[in-house]
């Protein structure tokens, strides 16, 4: 026996146990240690779990739904807000279109459009709350008091607004949302780098010849960023629910496309007569923000190094008792 | 005549006491104070020398500007006038850019050891940051770190831990191995055992002493605590109200202390004596230490001096070299005889 199975490609010289020790963590490929990691937070966080799981099975059931499913925007006015049954799993709607499969196609839609305002939002308050937070003196005024400005505006006002500017469409409106979000967004990444700018470390990076540039992105943009993710996760559901709104007073989707927003406005328009009409959209919305709430509070935890050691020693000691 | 380099594995190397690693030259730093147009002066004007080889013992009461010297030699914060050299070279005067290599030659170990460390790294990653950012990195430099966090003392276990699994004295031996990632010459210690607690501080001591040898450094050792710097210091200086009071050999300071201040802060300190066997005269300072946005006239040490007279409060006493190595900023002071004062003189230790 010369060797063993596992070291068979590595040179001879690699023989001693502290070369041994060291060569599989050298050898591996940053990618491949991100794809570890996040393999192991899946496993390890049942909010993750629940949360990626269902928007996978959402996006999976909108693409199934293109091939397989009825064409949500076929009108089949001899039955229109008719119950559940064997041939419209969820009813028809007022137009006697079925609300399952647009249900599906909305879910696309609608995904993207909070995707689109989430983006904007980030964009946008993230790097000029980072300058605002690190730089301060004026260019701190300057930024913070934009900020206040725009977050005295009633936020449907100036999302109107700003679709008035641009015309009506979703991409529009959803670009107009994240305008909306992007104050809150530049506050908070600004308190959080006053905070972590004091550090010592900070100083300490700087002792060792850090530049400016090197410093935001290994010790500020890392310590700041935490809660930033928490409430990105928020928006994503607010964001689902500023394009039903927008949709709903027929500045988002425009018709006959289906998106869980649309489908709520006009699903209400009929709350006396077909109730049931607004229970599934409004249960989707729901459910989905729930589901980015809960990765978001998984990713803030599995973030952390404190938090993550936290909960993985108590899920083992859960796990030991019977 | 070059001196040679000490090599880790050398016995004590040999001390050139003729050349100075570190040259300060009428430091000011004032600050912008808050409010009222005064600046707070947190350092008024401190020259100083530290030679190669040496520890140079900063100490005063907190707010007496010695924590401000230490962070304007690492160019933490600007001079307001005044010039820092560092083996000849003009730091206070380089730009960034330039200043980026010679930093791998001094180094700094901060209070604070929780707020030192980046709570999202962990310790190997913390103590590679120097290398990679100096473009060191090589895989020699980073075994290298392996055998540096041995050397302070933590074993292998310890590299892939984060900073909140480890003890305040732990972390402050990462902090120490940080600062000798890059070789440097000289190491800036800012009350660097102060947050620990006693029987961790005599460790660290200890372990800095010996790193000292081992690395052939000099120490600016910044603190409060009289005996804990006398320990390790060669030559102290003593600081109040953002100036230099005395400064000279650790023993002769403290064994006789030229400056009322020094005698002051050396009277004040504890003693393992009962009290019907205390010789030494009391020196009990009245009064707090005064604001620095408006510090006294004359002698800023005037006012709580219990021999103050008429020009101490007129005429800024000269830093004067009274002979023996030693400097002292009082106007009754002329030779290393002392204070012509009665009560003065050593304070005697049963």
């Amino acid at each position: 026996m010369t060797s063993s199975p596992l070291t068979s490609d590595a040179p001879l010289a690699e023989g001693s146990p502290l070369v041994v020790n060291e060569a599989p963590s050298r050898r591996q490929t940053p990618n491949r240690r991100r794809a570890a990691a996040v393999g192991s937070w899946l496993r390890s966080d049942r909010r993750a779990q629940f949360g990626v799981g269902f928007l996978v099975l959402v996006l999976l059931a909108a693409f199934a739904a293109k091939l397989f499913a009825q064409n949500p925007l076929t009108q089949d006015l001899n039955h229109i807000l008719d119950g559940p049954s064997g041939k419209h799993w969820l009813g028809t709607d007022d137009l006697g279109r079925d609300v399952f499969s647009r249900l599906l196609g909305g879910s696309l839609v609608s995904l993207r459009a909070s995707c689109i305002a989430v983006g904007v939002a980030l964009l946008i308050g993230v790097p000029l709350g980072l300058l605002a937070g690190f730089r301060g003196g004026i260019t701190d005024e300057i930024v913070m008091r934009c900020a206040d400005t725009l977050l005295a505006f009633p936020g449907l006002v100036l999302a109107v607004g700003v679709v008035a500017m641009l015309g009506p469409g979703l991409t529009n409106a959803m670009v107009a949302v994240g305008i909306v979000f992007a104050p809150s967004l530049a506050r908070l990444m600004r308190a959080q780098v006053l905070s972590v700018k004091e550090h010592l470390y900070v100083e300490a990076a700087v002792t060792f010849g850090s530049s400016t540039g090197q410093i935001v992105k290994r010790h500020i943009i890392p310590n700041a960023v935490q809660p930033v993710i928490v409430q990105t996760s928020l928006l994503f559901a607010l964001s689902l629910l500023a394009e039903a709104g927008l949709s709903f007073i027929g500045l988002g989707v425009q018709p006959p496309d289906p998106s869980w927003g649309s489908m709520l406005g006009r699903a209400y328009r009929f709350m006396q007569t077909a109730p049931l009409q607004m229970i599934a959209p409004g249960l989707i919305v729901m459910i989905t923000a729930l589901a980015f709430n809960a990765i978001g509070d998984s990713l803030r935890d599995e973030l952390d190094p404190i938090r993550r050691r936290r909960r993985r020693f108590s899920r083992t000691d859960a796990s030991v008792v019977p | 005549m070059t001196e040679p380099k000490p090599s880790a594995t050398s016995v004590v190397p040999a001390v050139d006491r003729s050349g100075e690693i570190l040259a300060i030259d009428g430091l000011k730093v004032h600050y912008k104070a808050r409010q009222g147009k005064h600046p707070v002066r947190a350092v008024d004007g401190v020259s100083l020398q530290i030679r190669r080889g040496e520890t140079f013992g900063l100490i005063g009461e907190s707010g007496s500007g010695k924590s401000t010297i230490g962070r304007a030699v690492m160019r933490l914060v600007e001079p307001t006038s005044g010039r820092v050299h560092f083996d000849g070279k003009p730091i206070s005067a380089m730009s960034r850019r330039q200043l980026k290599q010679l930093r791998r030659r001094f180094q700094i170990v901060f209070q604070d050891p929780t707020s030192a460390l980046d709570p999202r790294k962990t310790i190997i990653n913390s103590l590679r940051e120097p290398l990679e950012v100096q473009g060191l990195a090589t895989p020699a430099a980073l075994d290298r770190v392996d055998l540096l966090l041995s050397r302070v003392g933590l074993n292998t276990s310890f590299r892939d831990r984060y900073p909140h699994e480890l003890s305040g004295g732990q972390k402050q031996r990462v902090n120490i191995a940080r600062a000798l990632v890059l070789d440097p010459v000289l190491l800036v210690l800012d009350e660097a055992v102060s947050a620990l607690d006693v029987s961790v501080q005599a460790e660290v001591l200890n372990m800095f002493a010996a790193l000292k040898v081992e690395f052939g450094l000099s120490v600016l050792f910044i603190g409060h605590d009289l005996a804990v710097v006398a320990h390790i210091s060669d030559r102290i200086g003593v600081m109040y109200l953002g100036k230099l009071m005395e400064l000279g050999p650790t023993d002769e300071v403290l064994d006789q202390p030229l400056h009322p201040y020094t005698a002051a802060l050396r009277s004040a300190e504890p003693e393992v004596v009962p009290p019907s066997d205390r010789v030494r005269h009391r020196i009990l300072l009245t009064g707090e230490i005064p604001s620095p946005t408006h510090p006294p006239s004359g002698c800023v040490f005037h006012p709580r001096c219990p021999y103050a007279q008429e020009v101490c409060s007129t005429t800024v006493p000269e830093w004067r070299d009274v002979g023996d190595d030693r400097w002292v900023a009082c106007h009754f002071v002329t030779s290393v005889d002392g204070h012509p004062h009665p009560t003065w003189g050593s304070p005697a230790l049963g």
